[in-house]
């Protein structure tokens, strides 16, 4: 059984003059340890489907299953501080909090004791590749990488398994785009974790195992990729049909 | 979670001090203003509520005419009225008698309290015995107060019986304007104290031109009215006078002496000697409350305003503080927190920066303008409510987002 499960799911809102249908009857299963990059043009519905994985809404039709329970059952809050955690474009960590008090943040939240809470973030801050050095600065005091890697730790110190990211590399260089590709693989390679990015960069995308792609708003294809073919390069995302 | 958004809230305090300190500052201003005005508004009512004290209320019983306000004829019930009201103070009655010493005609005055004699301090009586004046006027024991003259022309001393005859003035039916002595009874009042007779030229004075004479006896007011009553007379009184109480509650004595059946003067009445009319003089107090009451309602009118705009100033700091914290909070909501988590943490954060700024302001409020500690907490009651309720609204509506709009670019 996947970590993610969506079955039907569909979204609209109303503006003042219209009705949008942002999502269309995607179904997907995701399952642990697999690194899933979901792509698409602007206005394609992706950040809204991540939004409704990360329990920030709930879908208008269909349902979300979680390690096999309903999305719309369960206490959303509670998901994203155990389950579930998100890495934005803008990294958005607390700007007068620490490097370490930012991963300590998740932990503080879920009552974790102070002492325990700090070896943990140390443990996680030196896993994204982070010196000690870094600890006791501020987020403006460091590049948009290293903020991004301290958003990645932030969201393993929440301890669950599912990372969402949306546009995670949008604001990087080329080799802090790498990095943090690599960083997303080891995680769901070695870490068991599912990780879900929503790029529109082909380089990561070419990273991920699985590419679904978008368009208004319904998946119209998924594939996924061989090693070799990972390891050889990516090129379009093909259409499955 | 309640301890998480309460640490979470005084990091925040710390962490963003410019703006914590800014929110300080802004609330000691508030305050200190909202406490001027409170003491603007508390110094005209103590303004007004000093007019009883500086500019009294004097009621006078006056013929309905108007034209006279001593040697009247005033009935039982309207000097009851006055005596039982609780909206008046040190009413003053008197009623002059004759009492015959054989054939020497002697004049007896019987009053309500030694305010009423003319002229007189309690220093100028002096008892037999231990005895206070006041008392001694309120009571109905037959003993009567002497000039030191009337002792020594009889050559009599405290405490000897005085044996008289009692004549009161009977009003004249037909005319309405005369008055005629006519016997009561034989009474033995006993000497009780003297009262100088340095005030007679005083009332000398008052009753010049009058019918008044001089007294040279005093008895108490309700032991002349024990003499009535024992022969079946009609009581009454000859002059009377009060103060009002309060003179913000002049509406409800007037209300109260309507009652009793007194009546407004009516200067085209024919001229009696009955005396049923209230004579109030309290225009000075009118004009003078009037300018003062205008100012004060006016600083009143402003008070819904005020605690309107402290509500904005509240709302309106707390927008433009947390403004900019809107990714953060979004942030928060995204990492699990709550909703309610969200919007206590902020509260938290706010309150306990505005509770801290109200309170270095009511001290120095109290420092800088004198205002009373009572009323300084009051105000810094009402400042925290209406400044706080504008800092929840505020943050209420800084939660109405939509947390992955704030966090990501839109599709």
């Amino acid at each position: 059984m996947g970590a993610l499960r969506a079955e039907h799911v569909c979204y609209s809102y109303k503006t003042k003059y219209q009705t949008i249908e942002a999502v269309k009857d995607i179904s997907f299963e995701f399952v642990n340890g697999k690194f899933y990059a979901v792509t698409g043009e602007s206005g394609s519905g992706k950040s809204t489907f991540l939004s409704l994985l990360a329990g920030l809404d709930l879908p208008s039709e269909g349902k979300i299953y979680v390690d096999g329970e309903d999305m719309a059952q369960l206490d959303r809050d509670k998901y994203r501080r155990e389950r579930a955690s998100v890495v934005y474009q803008a990294f958005h960590l607390f700007p007068l909090l620490t490097t370490l008090e930012n991963v300590m943040f998740p932990m503080e939240l879920r009552g974790v004791k102070k002492e325990e809470a700090k070896k943990t973030a140390q443990m996680l801050i030196e896993k994204v590749g982070l010196d000690k050095k870094s600890y006791r600065q501020f987020p403006q005091m460091m590049s948009g990488g290293e903020q991004q890697r301290v958003a990645i730790a932030r969201a393993m110190a929440s301890g669950g398994s599912i990372i969402l990211a949306d546009e995670p590399t949008g604001n990087l260089d080329t080799e802090n785009e790498r990095n943090i590709v690599e960083i997303l693989q080891s995680l769901a390679h070695d870490g068991g974790y599912t990780v879900i990015v929503i790029t529109h960069n082909p380089e990561v995308a070419r990273g991920a195992d699985v590419v679904l792609k978008l368009r208004d708003g319904r998946l119209v294809a998924s594939k996924e990729r061989e090693s070799s073919e990972k390891r050889a390069g990516y090129g379009e995302v093909d259409e499955p049909c | 979670m309640s301890m998480f958004c309460v640490r979470t809230a005084f990091r925040n305090i710390r962490r963003y001090r410019y703006k914590s300190i800014l929110n300080l500052l802004i609330c000691i201003v508030v305050i200190l203003f909202l406490d001027i005005y409170a003491g603007n508004l508390l110094r005209s009512k103590e303004q007004i509520n000093g007019l009883a004290d500086k500019i009294p209320v004097e009621g006078t019983i006056t013929n309905l005419q108007g034209s006279r306000e001593a040697g009247l004829f005033i009935k039982e019930t309207y000097y009851d009225g006055v005596m039982k009201s609780d909206k008046v103070e040190e009413p003053k009655f008197t009623l002059q008698m004759i009492g015959r010493l054989g054939e020497e005609e002697c004049a007896v005055m019987a009053v309500n309290s030694f305010h009423a004699i003319a002229g007189a301090k309690e220093e100028m009586i002096a008892f037999g015995a231990e005895e206070k004046a006041e008392e001694f006027f309120a009571s109905n024991r037959k003993e009567c107060l002497v000039t030191p003259a009337f002792l020594e022309e009889h050559g009599m001393a405290v405490g000897d019986d005085l044996t008289m005859d009692m004549e009161y003035y009977q009003l004249q039916r037909e005319t309405h304007v005369d008055m005629i002595a006519t016997p009561l009874e034989q009474v033995v009042y006993k000497i009780a104290g003297t009262i100088e007779d340095t005030f007679q030229a005083d009332l000398g004075e008052v009753s010049a031109g009058s019918m008044y004479m001089i007294p040279e006896i005093i008895i108490p007011m309700e032991t002349a009215r024990d003499s009535f009553r024992a022969q079946n007379v009609s009581f009454y009184v000859d002059s009377g006078s009060f103060y009002v109480k309060n003179p913000l509650e002049l509406d409800a004595l007037k209300a109260e002496m309507k009652e009793v059946d007194f009546m407004e003067i009516v200067p085209a009445a024919q001229y009696a000697i009955e005396g049923y009319a209230l004579l109030l003089r309290d225009e000075t107090f009118i004009r003078a409350y009037g300018s003062l009451g205008e100012g004060y309602q006016m600083i009143r009118m402003f008070l819904p305003i005020i605690c309107i705009v402290l509500a904005g100033a509240g709302f309106i700091t707390s927008y433009l503080l947390t403004g900019s914290r809107r990714q953060e909070y979004a942030a928060m909501r995204s990492l699990g927190v709550t909703q309610k988590g969200c919007l206590v943490t902020y509260l938290i954060e706010h309150g306990v920066t505005e509770l801290a700024g109200g309170l270095v302001g009511s001290a120095a409020a109290i420092w800088i303008t004198g205002l009373d500690p009572g009323w300084s907490v009051v105000c810094f009651a009402a400042f925290f409510l209406c400044f706080f309720a504008g800092t929840f609204v505020s943050i209420i509506m800084l939660g109405k987002m939509s947390v992955m709009e704030v966090l990501t670019k839109t599709d």
